[in-house]
C-alpha cells in the first residue's frame, strides 16, 4: 500500500438548495494518476475547487500529505505543494511565457520589497535561480523557443501546455489538471497524453478531470465517477467501463 | 513604423533615459532661470510623483482610484503640521509624510481590499471626501478651512531651498527616487506577484500568491509616495488648505495617469508633465478660455485612438527580449 497524497472524506458542497457534491470520498496514492469523470454538471469542478480552497466544503474533510487542508486559503494550499491548471485557461496576459512560469515558483522564493529595492544578494540569487528553473521547465515542456512571447500570443495548445509548465514551477507533489484536453484536436490530445505519462514517470502524482474518455481510459490508474454530485462508481479503467451505472449516466437508461 | 521606433527605443533605452534626465537637469538653465517657467517644472515634478504613485495602485495593481488626492493631502498636512507646531523640517517631514500617508493607505487597504473593482473605486472616492472633511473639522489640529500658513521652505541641514530652481532640483531628486522605487519593486518577485494578481486573482492565488497581502503592499507603497509629493508641495507653496486635496485633484492625477498610459513609468511622467504644461501653453497663446473644450476633445481622441493611454501596454524590456530572439533567429538562417 503506497502513501496517500490526497484524500477526501465525505466531502459535500451545497449552494443554497443545490447539492453540487454529495458525500464524496476519494484517495490519491503517491505516483499515480487518478481521474474524476462524469457528465456535465456532475460536480467535478466543484470538487476540484474544494480541494484547492476556492470553496470550503459544507461538510467533510480533505487531507493533503496527512495534514487537514479543509478551509485553508487558496494560496496556503498551493504553497503546501499542490499545483493546478484551469479548465478555462487562466494565464497572466501581460507577462511573457517565462514570467508566467516564474510566478509559478513564487512560493519557492522569499525576497520581499527591501530585497528588491537594495538588490540584496538574496534577491540576485533568487532571481537567477527562478529564471534558470523556469527555462528548464520550458525546455522540458517544449516551450523554450516561445519564452519571450506573451502568454496570450501563444496558440491554444501551447497555452494549455504553459499552464502545466507554470504549475510545475512550484515543484508540486500533486498536480491537479482540470480538463487539460478541452478544445484540443486528436493529435494535440495524443501528445498531451504522452506528456502526462512522462510527468507520472518523473514522479508526480496527478489528479485529473477530463471529458475525453480515450485519454482517461488510457492513462488513469484509478477512476472515480460522479453523476449529479453523487459518486456512482470507482475502479480501474476496465472496471468503470463495464459498470452499468456509468453506462447509464453517460448514455441514458435502456428502454 | 511605430513598431520600429519602439524597438529602437528599447534597444537604446539607457541612452534615451540618460538624455531625458540630462534635459530635466538642464531645464532651469535652458529656461534662463525664468521663475515662472521653473515653477511650472516644480509643479510638473510634484504631479509626476503623484502619477507614478497612482500608477502603482491603478496601473499595476488594477485598483482604479478616485481618491488619490487624499494621500497627497495627508502627506502635505503631516509635513505642514510638524513644521508649524514643532518646527521640524526636511528630511524628517518627508519621512513623516510618507509614514502617515502609508499608514492611512494600510488602514484603508486592510478594511476595504476584500472588495473588488468598482466597489473599491467608490470606497476610494468616499475616503478622499472623508479625509477632506476631517481636515476641515479637526480645527485643533489643522486650523480647519483656514489652512496652515507660513510653512517654512525645505531646509536640509542648513541648506534652504528658497528659490524655484533649488526646489526644482529637490523635486527632481524625489521624482528620480520614486522612479527608482517603482521600477525596482515592479521588476522583482513582488512586482510579478502584483501584475499576476491584476491579470487573474484566482490564478495568482493558485500560484501561492497571497493576493490580499500583495495588494496591501502596493497600496502602502503607492500612498507613501503620494505622501512624499504632499510634503514637497507643502514646503514649496508654504500654504495648504483642505480644498486643495479634493475630488478635482484626484481626477486630475487620474487623467494624467490615463493619458500617459497606466502600467508604464515613462507614461506616468509624460502624462503628468504634459497636462501640467498644457494649460500654461494655452494661456500663453490666449486660449485659456477654451481649456476645458480642448481637454474634452483630447480625451475623446485618446479614448478613440489609444484607450490604453499613449504609452500604455508598451514594455521595453519585453520588446528587447523579443527582438533579441528575432535577431538570433535571423542569424541562424544566414548561417544555414
Amino acid at each position: 500500500m503506497s502513501e496517500i497524497v490526497l484524500s477526501g472524506k465525505g466531502v459535500t458542497q451545497r449552494f443554497g438548495g443545490l447539492t453540487a457534491v454529495q458525500d464524496v470520498t476519494f484517495e490519491v496514492p503517491k505516483g499515480e494518476i487518478v481521474s474524476i469523470i462524469g457528465p456535465n454538471g456532475a460536480g467535478k469542478s466543484t470538487l476540484f475547487n474544494c480541494v484547492t480552497g476556492i470553496y470550503t466544503p459544507t461538510e467533510g474533510q480533505i487531507f493533503f500529505l496527512g495534514q487537514e487542508i479543509t478551509g485553508k486559503k487558496v494560496h496556503e494550499i498551493s504553497a503546501l505543494g499542490i499545483g493546478r491548471t484551469f479548465q478555462n485557461i487562466r494565464l497572466f496576459s501581460e507577462m511573457t511565457a517565462l514570467e508566467n512560469v516564474i510566478v509559478g515558483s513564487h512560493a519557492k522564493a522569499k525576497s520581499g520589497i527591501a530585497d528588491a529595492l537594495l538588490h540584496t544578494p538574496r534577491y540576485r540569487r533568487e532571481e537567477e535561480e527562478a529564471v534558470k528553473k523556469a527555462e528548464e521547465i520550458l525546455k522540458l515542456t517544449g516551450l523554450y523557443e516561445y519564452r519571450y512571447h506573451y502568454a496570450t500570443a501563444l496558440s491554444y495548445g501551447l497555452q494549455r501546455r504553459l499552464e502545466i509548465a507554470r504549475a510545475l514551477a512550484s515543484d508540486p507533489v500533486l498536480l491537479l489538471l482540470d480538463e487539460p484536453a478541452a478544445g484540443m484536436n486528436e493529435q494535440e490530445t495524443h501528445s498531451l497524453t504522452e506528456f502526462i505519462r512522462e510527468l507520472k514517470g518523473m514522479g508526480y502524482t496527478i489528479l485529473l478531470i477530463e471529458h475525453d474518455m480515450k485519454l482517461i481510459m488510457n492513462i488513469s490508474d484509478y477512476i472515480y465517477v460522479l453523476d449529479r454530485g453523487i459518486p456512482i462508481a470507482e475502479g480501474t479503467a476496465d472496471e468503470v467501463r463495464q459498470n452499468p451505472l456509468v453506462i447509464e449516466a453517460y448514455l441514458g437508461k435502456e428502454a | 513604423m511605430i513598431r520600429k521606433l519602439i524597438s529602437l527605443w528599447a534597444k537604446y533605452e539607457k541612452w534615451v533615459t540618460l538624455v531625458l534626465v540630462a534635459l530635466a537637469v538642464l531645464f532651469p538653465v535652458i529656461s534662463g532661470f525664468n521663475r515662472y517657467v521653473v515653477n511650472i517644472g516644480v509643479m510638473a515634478g510634484i504631479y509626476a510623483i503623484l502619477t507614478l504613485s497612482l500608477n502603482m495602485m491603478t496601473g499595476y495593481t488594477g485598483v482604479v482610484t478616485l481618491g488619490h488626492a487624499a494621500f497627497y493631502g495627508l502627506g502635505a498636512y503631516a509635513a505642514g503640521i510638524l513644521n508649524w507646531r514643532l518646527g521640524l523640517n526636511v528630511p524628517l517631514t518627508f519621512i513623516a509624510a510618507m509614514v502617515v500617508s502609508g499608514l492611512f493607505g494600510l488602514l484603508l487597504g486592510l478594511t476595504t481590499l476584500q472588495l473588488s473593482g468598482r466597489y473599491l473605486t467608490i470606497v476610494t472616492l468616499s475616503f478622499c471626501e472623508i479625509i477632506r472633511i476631517l481636515l476641515i473639522n479637526l480645527e485643533w489640529l489643522t486650523r480647519g478651512p483656514l489652512g496652515i500658513t507660513n510653512i517654512k521652505k525645505a531646509n536640509l541641514f542648513g541648506f534652504v531651498f528658497n528659490t524655484a530652481t533649488k526646489n526644482y532640483y529637490l523635486v527632481l531628486a524625489m521624482v528620480l527616487l520614486s522612479v527608482f522605487i517603482v521600477h525596482r519593486v515592479m521588476n522583482s518577485r513582488t512586482g510579478r506577484a502584483i501584475i499576476a494578481l491584476k491579470n487573474d486573482e484566482t490564478a495568482a492565488s493558485s500560484m501561492s500568491v497571497n493576493v490580499f497581502a500583495y495588494k496591501l503592499r502596493a497600496f502602502c507603497i503607492s500612498s507613501a509616495i503620494a505622501g512624499l509629493a504632499g510634503a514637497l508641495y507643502a514646503h514649496y507653496i508654504g500654504y495648504i488648505d483642505p480644498n486643495s486635496f479634493g475630488f478635482t485633484q484626484s481626477i486630475q492625477i487620474l487623467s494624467m495617469g490615463i493619458l500617459g498610459g497606466l502600467g508604464n513609468i515613462f507614461g506616468s511622467i509624460f502624462g503628468a508633465v504634459s497636462l501640467s504644461v498644457l494649460p500654461e501653453l494655452l494661456r500663453s497663446i490666449g486660449l485659456e478660455d477654451f481649456r476645458q473644450v480642448i481637454y474634452g476633445v483630447l480625451l475623446a481622441l485618446l479614448v478613440l485612438i489609444r484607450p490604453m493611454g499613449i504609452f500604455g501596454k508598451i514594455n521595453l524590456r519585453h520588446r528587447r527580449l523579443q527582438d533579441s530572439l528575432q535577431l538570433a533567429g535571423e542569424g541562424e538562417e544566414a548561417e544555414a
